[in-house]
């Protein structure tokens, strides 16, 4: 067989090969109903340019965390305040540009990033969680850094705070992010509802954050994490929080 | 009219600048990872990061069509074409307007696919104008490999502008064009220009490398597909195709001296090709993509690429080869342990996405340095092609 013959086979074969597995893939993406919404949400994802920084199913620039199922991580209210002031949110780290979109625009893209997660391409991917939050700093390497005696519980709860809360709330005095700062919750708690222990405030604070707002915040927490936290992470956060009491408790 | 020599020197020069202008972008994109960066209000990084891959593909283009015309010189002699030279302006034109376009911050929102339609049009045409008047290389067999890599390059920019009927057909087709094109049909044309230039060296050089490496290519091509539809291998599968880019790159080098600009470039694509095969088992490519590690991997096979149409005409003494293959290796380490620890730590521990890049500052810096280097490397390799040019 000459050389010539070789190379136009192995070639033809390579390219068929191509062929069949993107016509698998342009059948799956058939396959999800896309409502007019979603195809405006992806006309004004592509016009500013959001996949330069994110990526959806891991596709597009690294710069900024993957989006696949961020909506279902937030929720829309969360989303609609970060798109409208992103500099308000995780301070002192990487931010996202002011983009001046409409109110339509937001709830467009808030329609494709709902959709993303639903879609049968989301079914496999990612493996594990994405997270996207980040509380920098010290408890950038602190969520991951194993600490000598720690309660196993509490480091689970620093863990899972360092993955969960710590974008917008700081366990720092005075030191106030999208939400609140949570030092001394361990005492402030137990005195904000009555009747309610500093455990229980906390407790139904992240399972149903609308209950409560503290005075001088508005009320964009994400209202999923009875859905996205076991009882155990739940406790386990609970745990990590109660040690942070008021200055000289 | 100029004569083909001519219009290949010059379209190398274009190339160079292209790559200087490149490396420049591809620094201030990696300033932008830095914890503090200095360009956060001044630079989005959407844009200086499109505006990076634009010109790395664009540097790309040129010196292919340049390493094309060279082959055309060789084989049929250095004659005079006015359908050449009217192309070369066009393409000049192109450069220009293209560069222009992003410097005013008007690429598409597509990533890898940032150049906007209208340019991709006249980029399809002038291209063709280029293959029409090049089709006197068909008289060698590297000739033809070359011929067919632009040709499917230039297939693969026509499917990109297809109108996507859904966003997640837009992704099929987003994933594939570029996939064929930077790990098939550009690897065919640059591997095709070195098989070219080591017949010199050594008669019995044959089309295994451009054929193998266009059949590895096709499993990295179209692993993405693995992320936005159906998966495509095994670990076993992927090893295979990993150890071919290996036995390829040693096969091509065997027996011949080679030039250093095309080792460096063989090297490149080896690792390059490696870090796909990797990435086409779904096992371990649906926790590695979209992280580093896939940045890393069009940086190689586009660079790879380069180095190999460069070795064409390379700049005179070695210390620029030096400066550009230390950087790479600098910044290439770098951001694959950068990577690794990042698979490791956002997607296998579930780490937050900020938390990961605020533990990979230390690395991002060594990456930086690497990318210094490396645009000195380049910048010294334009003044000395550019002034013996």
């Amino acid at each position: 067989m000459s050389a010539r013959l070789l190379f136009a086979i192995v070639l033809l074969l390579g390219l068929a090969a191509v062929a069949v597995n993107v016509g698998a893939a342009l059948q799956q993406a058939n396959a999800d109903p896309v409502p007019e919404t979603v195809s405006a949400g992806s006309a004004v994802w592509r016009a500013q340019g959001c996949e330069g920084c994110h990526t959806l199913y891991g596709q597009g620039g690294g710069y900024a965390p993957d989006l696949t199922r961020i909506a279902q991580q937030r929720g829309a209210d969360y989303l609609r305040a970060f798109m409208v002031n992103p500099g308000a949110f995780h301070p002192d780290q990487r931010q996202m540009p002011r983009f001046t979109l409409t109110e339509t625009e937001v709830d467009h893209l808030i329609a494709l990033l709902d959709w993303t997660s639903t879609t049968t391409f989301a079914a496999g991917w990612p493996p594990r969680p994405l997270q996207v939050t980040g509380g920098g700093g010290a408890l950038a390497s602190s969520a991951v850094a194993v600490v000598p005696g720690e309660d196993p519980v509490t480091a689970r709860g620093r863990l899972v705070f360092g993955q969960r809360c710590a974008s917008c709330h700081s366990v720092e005095p005075g030191v106030v992010l999208t939400g609140p700062s949570l030092a001394g919750i361990a005492d402030l708690g137990g005195q904000r509802v009555t009747g309610q222990s500093a455990q229980e405030y906390i407790r139904n604070s992240i399972l149903h954050p609308s209950d409560y707002i503290v005075d001088g915040f508005t009320d964009v927490m994400q209202k999923n994490f009875a859905d996205l936290l076991s009882s155990a992470d739940l406790d386990a956060v609970i745990a990590y929080l109660m040690q942070f009491g008021e200055p000289g408790n | 009219m100029m004569t083909t020599r001519q219009l290949a020197n010059r379209l190398f020069a274009q190339m160079t600048i292209l790559l200087v202008l490149y490396a420049a972008a591809a620094l201030l994109t990696a300033v932008k990872f830095l914890p503090a960066d200095p360009l956060a209000v001044s630079l989005p990084y959407h844009q200086i990061a499109g505006a990076r891959n634009v010109l790395l593909d664009l540097a790309l283009w040129t010196g292919l069509l340049a390493g094309g015309l060279t082959l055309l010189s060789e084989a049929a002699g250095s004659s005079r074409s006015s359908l050449l030279t009217w192309g070369y302006r066009g393409w000049t034109l192109l450069l220009a307007l293209s560069v222009l376009t992003a410097l005013l911050g008007l690429l598409e929102g597509r990533y890898l696919l940032e150049l906007p339609p209208v340019l991709d049009l006249v980029l399809i045409v002038l291209a063709v104008v280029v293959l029409i008047g090049t089709i006197g290389v068909a008289r060698t067999a590297a000739g033809r490999a070359w011929w067919i890599g632009i040709l499917l390059a230039l297939v693969c920019v026509a499917a990109s502008l297809i109108p996507a009927a859904t966003p997640a057909q837009d992704r099929v087709l987003r994933v594939v064009t570029v996939g064929v094109r930077y790990h098939i049909a550009y690897v065919i044309a640059g591997a095709a220009l070195a098989i070219a230039l080591l017949s010199k060296l050594r008669p019995k050089s044959t089309l295994a490398l451009p054929a193998g490496l266009a059949v590895a290519g096709v499993l990295p091509a179209i692993s993405p597909l693995s992320a936005v539809g159906e998966g495509t291998s095994g670990v076993l599968l992927s090893l295979v195709v990993a150890a071919a880019y290996v036995f390829f790159a040693v096969i091509a080098l065997r027996g011949a001296r080679a030039p250093g600009w095309m080792v460096l470039g063989l090297a490149m694509i080896a690792a390059g090709g490696v870090l796909g095969a990797v990435q086409a088992a779904p096992q371990i490519g649906n926790y590695i993509t979209g992280t580093g590690l896939s940045e890393l991997m069009i940086f190689l096979m586009a660079l790879g690429v380069i180095m190999l149409a460069w070795s064409a005409s390379p700049p005179a003494g070695s210390a620029a080869l030096a400066w550009v293959a230390t950087g790479t290796l600098v910044a290439g380490l770098a951001a694959l342990l950068a990577g690794v620890v990042q698979v490791y730590l956002e997607r296998v521990l579930t780490v937050g996405f900020l938390d990961t890049q605020t533990v990979l500052a230390p690395l991002f810096v060594v990456w930086i340095a690497g990318l210094a280097v490396l645009a000195v490397g380049l910048g010294w390799a334009a003044l000395r092609g550019l002034g013996t040019g």
